[in-house]
């Protein structure tokens, strides 16, 4: 309670011209940059499908967007400022692996990324279906889920900890996944039929 | 397989399907990867279909990590109660994440990154074993004993620090050997109790501290990776953190509670209803009717969610939650000015820029100094008479749920409290003291005092009676802690972190069963000032989860607001269907929120929404200390002191009906009500238009909705008699105006407008 504020006042070096004092970046900055954090993880997942891989390329993109701070024009899309650092970012995560074998080709990586983009405005909607969806799954397969995606988890290491057959825990993960995905494109069909 | 590359709607195949689960658990082979970019990139459905799944996948991974993780403490979270040096640079919603974690930062490179990097470092903590997320589990309500006090979390715990520590500890060591279904007691701290193990009815256990319990295993959890060196804190999480589990946990836990019985829920509010209660609920007024108009129009199905976060920024918010939480520690009327100006500018700037609530309460308990340098101290100020004990009894009842002040002359009736706790608790504050320096008037130069509170070096115990004339002494102690007697410590800070730390979370508690109740009109006990083992919750299950997670935001006020306001608990309308006519706490039943419930309306609602509904163009708004002033002097006229010991105060405006159209009889209300110049019934007579879309006018500025049909032919009708007998056409217009005006007289005086529904 009584901690000195770690002041922001920082050393932003693309602020060292400036004439002002330096300040704290802007309140409606940091807003814009919180709000987009989800969606700019999941459209580098969509490039980049490793989650650990993802967070990664996610905080050098967070770098990035916090040095070039003044060059986003306050007013125009955010994301589709994000999103172009983003893409930059994936391209030199993917230099750097370029002996990854489960790599997708620049085509993939290239269509995905404009089609991503081009889907941005769904995505609060698909999330909020989402939430629905997720309160209508059986007990057991809600509890299976929510282990699943524990940090750390993934489904071979779940199956240990339960002491299922791993394909076992595959299958009901394939299931649960696919009956959640159906349940948000019928809700919002439903919705849009409204 | 389709090689259409345009939209023709086509399922996505059982190959697609089996190669993506293939990529989602990282088990894709080469030849697999190649095949599934192949159909990806041959079928524009197919590529939405693997843009969809991958945004399950991520969403899923992201907010299981929010929500179940725990970031170390920024910093700069604290409660700016005197003029900051630097300005704080923070938005007012930026969540600010709770416990302190020894996470290594290693050196401060990039500063610019600062908040950034924090970020993004949430997202991955291996020193914590994530079980939040896991461990509240969807407990079959329809088969929990509720009274079983063992489920039950006592709140009296930390009062008195009793076994119920040891008690569960063996829960815990115990449930290592209980071999659940899912295996998972191992791996769990003791936090899961109850889950898949033998006894149904042990509570959640109070947790030992991480890596004491031999039975916990550590998840095997990758280091972290990417975690960048970078410059610590200051983080802001991102919004709606676990947003996704939290609410469908919530949901559904609501639902198993009415297995069992023949309860359906009541049908969602339709937009009208729900958008004058949210309004209520958090700017305390009614919409505006463009506001209703408009959002009647939306076509937006988030509109809902979307209304609740611009109402969250609304100045308007600020006002409303800092009036209500002024009335709460200090009533409406305070004997000094300065002590509730002080109080309600910390307040203000506590809610503006949401202050976490630990903060926001530590604060207030252990304020020093003058209201002007910080009006924290204007709660205490108010309640120091008769050796503090009301103030003993305000802040664990308002802070804590906990009423404690019926032990100040005896035992506790129903539960275990003793007359000590209370004189304990009270020891606390004896210390303290207000004073009255002398000052100068600066405005007038005339000798005046200035009061303040201070802290005293004394120490010791303080002395009391029993009823049996007994003597006793009583040390500062709480929750079985022992704190240091002597003159050197400051008993109110040790209060403030004792309250945080060791009460088993009930300031989170307390505030969620407390901001639950505020959206929902009932709370999930009798009274959120009386909670205990005496009155187990309805949804144990819930309150925990929504504690735990307030608490891992930070005490993020705005993010739980959220979250209740995001439940389909909140979107029912309030009305009975045939089958749920017993969920009425009203008559003393146990509230299964299958409706929402209604709730009275407090004198400054009232008063506001008056306003919107008879002056309804806002840009003829007095100055905002005006309009603060005017209302305050309103009310005074119905506010009795009742003198108490507890400082209780009535008003004579107890929320019922009739009270609140005597009121409404009052000037404020004839005023608003005429014709005059400015009103909005003048706007809307004089304006060109049918008297059909007159009447509708005057209903949506009112009641917030559209006339029903047979309203609206019942009210032409009045209308019509009105007209046709006066003779002119002259009289005849006065006659219609005159009409108008009692119409709009009728729908300010119904129940409907006095009442949140």
């Amino acid at each position: 309670m009584t901690e000195p504020s770690d002041s922001i006042v920082e050393t932003t070096t693309s602020r060292a011209e400036s004439t002002v004092t330096p300040r704290g970046p802007d309140p409606e900055f940091v807003q814009l940059f919180t709000r987009s954090q989800r969606s700019l993880y999941l459209f580098i997942l969509s490039q980049v499908p490793n989650p650990v891989d993802a967070e990664e390329i996610l905080q050098e993109t967070n770098l990035v967007i916090w040095r070039k701070m003044d060059r986003f024009q306050p007013g125009t899309s955010f994301s589709a400022w994000s999103n172009q650092i983003a893409v930059l970012e994936v391209l030199k995560f993917r230099e750097r692996r370029q002996r990854d074998r489960l790599r997708f080709s620049d085509e993939f990586i290239e269509r995905v990324a404009q089609e991503a983009q081009a889907n941005m405005d769904r995505q609060e909607e698909r999330q909020r279906a989402l939430i629905q969806c997720l309160g209508k799954l059986k007990k057991d397969d809600r509890e299976l889920v929510e282990m699943r995606y524990a940090p750390g988890e993934n489904g071979l290491s779940l199956a240990e900890r339960l002491g299922r057959p791993v394909n076992s825990v595959y299958q009901s993960l394939g299931r649960i996944r696919r009956a959640l995905i159906d349940c948000v494109n019928r809700r919002l069909a439903a919705e849009a039929g409204q | 397989m389709n090689h259409d590359p345009t939209n023709k709607p086509s399922r996505p195949t059982g190959e697609l399907n089996d190669l993506l689960e293939a990529l989602c658990e990282d088990r894709i082979t080469v030849e697999q990867t190649q095949r599934l970019e192949q159909i990806v990139l041959s079928d524009r459905n197919a590529l939405r279909h693997y843009l969809d799944y991958i945004a399950l996948h991520g969403t899923l991974l992201w907010d299981t990590a929010k929500g179940g993780d725990r970031v170390a403490e920024p910093a700069s979270a604290r409660v700016s109660t005197v003029p900051l040096a630097e300005p704080v640079h923070l938005p007012p919603s930026g969540a600010r994440p709770s416990r302190r974690r020894s996470m290594t930062i290693t050196g401060a490179a990039t500063v610019a990154a600062v908040i950034a990097c924090a970020v993004t470092l949430g997202l991955r903590n291996p020193l914590r074993d994530d079980v939040s997320s896991i461990a509240s589990r969807p407990e079959n309500g329809a088969g929990v004993d509720a009274n079983d006090p063992d489920r039950v979390r006592d709140a009296n715990q930390f009062l008195t620090g009793t076994t119920r520590n040891e008690k569960n500890a063996g829960d815990a060591a115990a449930l290592d050997g209980a071999s659940s279904k899912t295996g998972f007691a191992k791996s769990n701290q003791a936090r899961s109790a109850g889950l898949g193990s033998e006894k149904p009815g042990s509570g959640r256990p109070v947790l030992p501290p991480v890596g004491d319990d031999p039975a916990v295993a550590v998840i095997p959890v990758p280091e972290i990776r990417g975690a960048r060196p970078t410059a610590p804190e200051t983080a802001t999480r991102p919004e709606a953190a676990g947003t996704v589990w939290t609410v469908s946990f919530v949901n559904q836990q609501i639902v198993a509670g009415w297995e069992g019985s023949e309860i359906e829920p009541s049908p969602r509010a339709d937009d009208t209803e729900w958008l004058r209660r949210v309004h209520l609920d958090l700017i305390g007024r009614i919409p505006s009717p463009a506001t209703v108009e408009q959002f009647l129009k939306d076509r937006n199905p988030q509109k809902r969610a979307e209304m609740v976060d611009r109402l969250l920024d609304d100045p308007l918010y600020v006002r409303h939650w800092t009036t209500m939480w002024t009335n709460l520690l200090i009533g409406r009327t305070a004997d000094r000015d300065e002590i509730r100006t002080g109080l309600q500018k910390f307040l203000r700037e506590s809610f503006a820029r949401n202050h976490p609530w630990k903060d926001v309460v530590a604060e207030l308990v252990s304020a020093e100094g003058t209201p002007e340098q910080n009006g924290a101290t204007g709660f205490l100020l108010a309640h120091l008479n008769n050796e503090a004990t009301p103030a003993t009894a305000i802040t664990s009842r308002v802070f804590l749920g906990v009423q404690i002040q019926c032990t100040q002359c005896h035992a506790h009736p129903f539960n275990d409290r003793t007359q000590n706790q209370f004189w304990e608790f009270n020891s606390f504050f004896q210390q303290t003291a207000r004073v009255d320096r002398p000052a100068v008037d600066p405005k007038s130069g005339k000798a005046t005092s200035q009061v303040a509170l201070v802290n005293r070096d004394v120490g010791g115990p303080i002395f009391f009676e029993t009823r049996g004339g007994v003597m006793r002494a009583a040390y500062p102690r709480y929750s079985g802690e022992q704190v240091d007697p002597g003159p050197a410590v400051n008993r109110r800070k040790e209060l403030s972190r004792l309250m945080i730390d060791h009460s088993q979370d009930q300031v989170a508690r307390a505030m969620v069963n407390r901001t639950w109740a505020h959206f929902l009109g009932a709370g999930f006990t009798r009274s959120v000032e009386d909670m205990g083992p005496h009155s187990a919750p309805t949804h144990p299950a819930v309150l925990e989860r929504l504690t735990e997670d307030f608490v891992q935001s930070g005490y993020d006020l705005k993010q739980l607001i959220r979250w209740v306001c995001a439940t389909d608990a909140y979107q029912r309308t309030s009305r009975f269907n045939p089958t749920n006519g017993d969920d009425d706490p009203a008559i003393g039943n146990p509230p299964l929120f299958s409706r929402v419930y209604v709730k009275s309306m407090s004198a400054e609602q009232l008063y506001d929404s008056l306003l919107v509904a008879t002056r309804a163009d806002d840009t003829a708004r007095a100055a905002r200390t005006d309009l603060d002033r005017q209302r305050h002097d309103w009310i005074q006229q119905f506010v009795v002191n009742l003198g108490t010991d507890e400082n209780d105060e009535a008003l004579t405006f107890d929320g019922t009906i009739p009270q609140a159209l005597l009121m409404m009889n009052s000037d404020l209300v004839s005023t608003a009500v005429s014709r005059e110049k400015g009103t909005y019934l003048d706007k809307v007579l004089r304006e060109e238009g049918p008297e059909s879309e007159k009447i509708r006018r005057l209903c949506v500025a009112a009641l917030s909705r559209q006339p029903t049909p047979k309203e609206m032919t019942a009210l032409r009708r009045l209308l019509r008699e009105r007209t046709t007998r006066a003779a002119k056409a002259q009289t005849r217009e006065v006659a219609l105006a005159e009409g108008l005006q009692d119409v709009f007289w009728a729908f300010l005086n119904s129940n409907e407008f006095v009442l949140v529904h």
